[in-house]
């Protein structure tokens, strides 16, 4: 029996560092996925032509959409993957909690995160460079001007909010599959199965939850939309946690 | 080159898994310390940002998107109608891309081109005597590319034309001229938080591109049929 007392604060952060240092690999994963997302942005998200017996005009599109969104990716599996019991495992080398455990993780996706959509905007540069060299481009046209600061501000926090979704989604995932098994078979045949019936002409289904993101307009509506689902499913993950067994 | 680029991710994947085929044997039996990967990551970042610092200085232009191709005036007016129903003086100076003017007091005149395809139009006048006046007309040209269109016809080349005793011949740049433009589109959230649809697809639309000849009145003109030749119906 130890006499000394530590707080929920204290333990978090050392649970935090500890996973800082225990799992880089999650860093080289991200670094690896982010190298596949700029090599293959290289082949164009698009092109346009023009052509005529003087002259051809060819447009491609250079951007960090797809480095974004296997970002996103990565954030959803390796929030799986921290849920897992061999990781989960790894915090009890420390006094700590159900509590402790899932704020260390949370912290630690958040870091994750954080650093996980700088890199992938920081991508944009290498990709440009590569294009320029692979399709030889005469020139980039961009759209400096248009953009307000305040904008690439809230894009860039859109960013890290769309790769905290994703994480979050993960993280339930990972917490309800480790609740119970037969989710990971259930979770997807419900999920497409649900998709299916209430597919109609008039309703089409997953692509509302998609709009209900991907085409909010509004970044303050964004943010609060973003916010509250993390907020929710961080919550929920908590509860499922608690209610695993005990080790 | 497009047919590389096509299946350049293909074999991006396949080297991937071939390299994590070949080396798997040795991951496996020495990970990484955690000095080695805090280097390896440094390291990354810092190619990043130095790239990043680099991008800024290739070659770049303001994108000249087109909202409402369909709606806007400017668009909708056939620079090329306009002018062969005798409305040439009313054309925006800013379209007229060239001029040039050539002495020139014989009977007869032949129109030819070397690679030119698009229209001529001609003027016949009785303001002019002794000299020819040619102008090359250059409208706007939209490019969809995704889900924006956009203005490019800055950069499509112009055209020459050279007097050699009674032929006025028009000339392209360089056989076969291949211009590469890159779109550097903003990334999706940036894209959504300055209100830009995800989805939908740019309009192509071509404005007018063509010569516009001032001759005068008792002029004879002869042209290949190959060419489109047309007059203003004064």
């Amino acid at each position: 029996m130890s006499l000394t007392k530590v707080s929920l604060s204290n333990v978090v952060l050392k649970q935090y560092r500890y996973k800082l240092k225990a799992y880089t690999g999650v860093f080289m994963a991200l670094m690896v996925v982010q190298v596949i997302g700029i090599l293959l942005s290289i082949a164009g998200g698009g092109s346009g032509s023009f052509s005529n017996n003087v002259y051809t005009l060819d447009v491609t599109v250079s951007s960090s959409s797809l480095v974004i969104v296997l970002t996103m990716i990565w954030a959803f599996m390796n929030a799986i993957l921290m849920t897992t019991k061999s990781y989960r495992e790894d915090d009890f080398t420390f006094v700590s909690n159900r509590l402790s455990y899932n704020l260390s993780n949370m912290v630690f996706l958040l870091t994750a995160c954080i650093i996980g959509a700088a890199t992938a905007l920081l991508s944009t540069g290498v990709i440009r460079i590569l294009f320029y060299l692979i399709h030889d481009v005469d020139i980039f046209l961009t759209l400096t001007y248009q953009v307000a600061i305040g904008d690439y501000f809230a894009g860039a926090l859109a960013t890290l909010l769309y790769i905290l979704l994703a994480a979050t989604a993960g993280y339930l995932v990972g917490m309800m599959t480790q609740f119970n098994k037969r989710l990971i078979i259930l979770l997807p045949v419900i999920l497409v199965g649900l998709n299916y019936v209430v597919q109609s002409n008039a309703n089409p289904g997953f692509v509302n939850i998609l709009k209900f993101y991907f085409m909010e307009y509004s970044f303050t509506v964004f943010l609060l939309k973003a916010i509250v689902t993390i907020l929710i499913g961080s919550g929920l993950a908590i509860l499922l946690s608690n209610r695993l067994e005990v080790r | 080159m497009a047919a590389f680029l096509s299946i350049l991710p293909l074999i991006f994947i396949m080297i991937i898994i071939l390299w994590l085929v070949a080396v798997n044997k040795r991951l496996t039996r020495k990970s990484l310390t955690l000095r080695q990967s805090k280097l390896i990551f440094v390291g990354y970042i810092s190619f990043l940002l130095i790239a990043t610092v680099f991008s800024l200085f290739l070659p770049s232009s303001e994108a000249k998107l087109i909202k409402n191709l369909t709606l806007r005036e400017d668009m909708t007016d056939n620079l090329f109608m306009k002018a062969q129903q005798g409305g040439f003086s009313s054309i925006d100076q800013q379209r007229i891309s060239q001029s040039w003017e050539f002495p020139y007091t014989g009977d007869s005149l032949t129109l030819s081109s070397d690679y030119y395809d698009e229209g001529i139009l001609i003027e016949r006048t009785n303001e002019l005597k002794g000299k020819i006046e040619v102008y090359f007309i250059k409208d706007w040209q939209a490019l969809g590319v995704n889900s924006v269109s956009m203005d490019v016809s800055e950069y499509t080349p112009d055209m020459d034309v050279e007097m050699t005793s009674d032929t006025l011949m028009v000339v392209s740049p360089e056989e076969e001229l291949i211009i590469e433009l890159a779109f550097s589109e903003l990334a999706f959230p940036m894209k959504q938080m300055i209100g830009e649809s995800q989805f939908g697809h740019g309009y192509s639309s071509s404005g007018s591109r063509f010569f516009y000849i001032r001759v005068p009145q008792d002029l004879q003109i002869e042209f290949s049929e190959y060419l489109y030749v047309d007059y203003v119906n004064n």
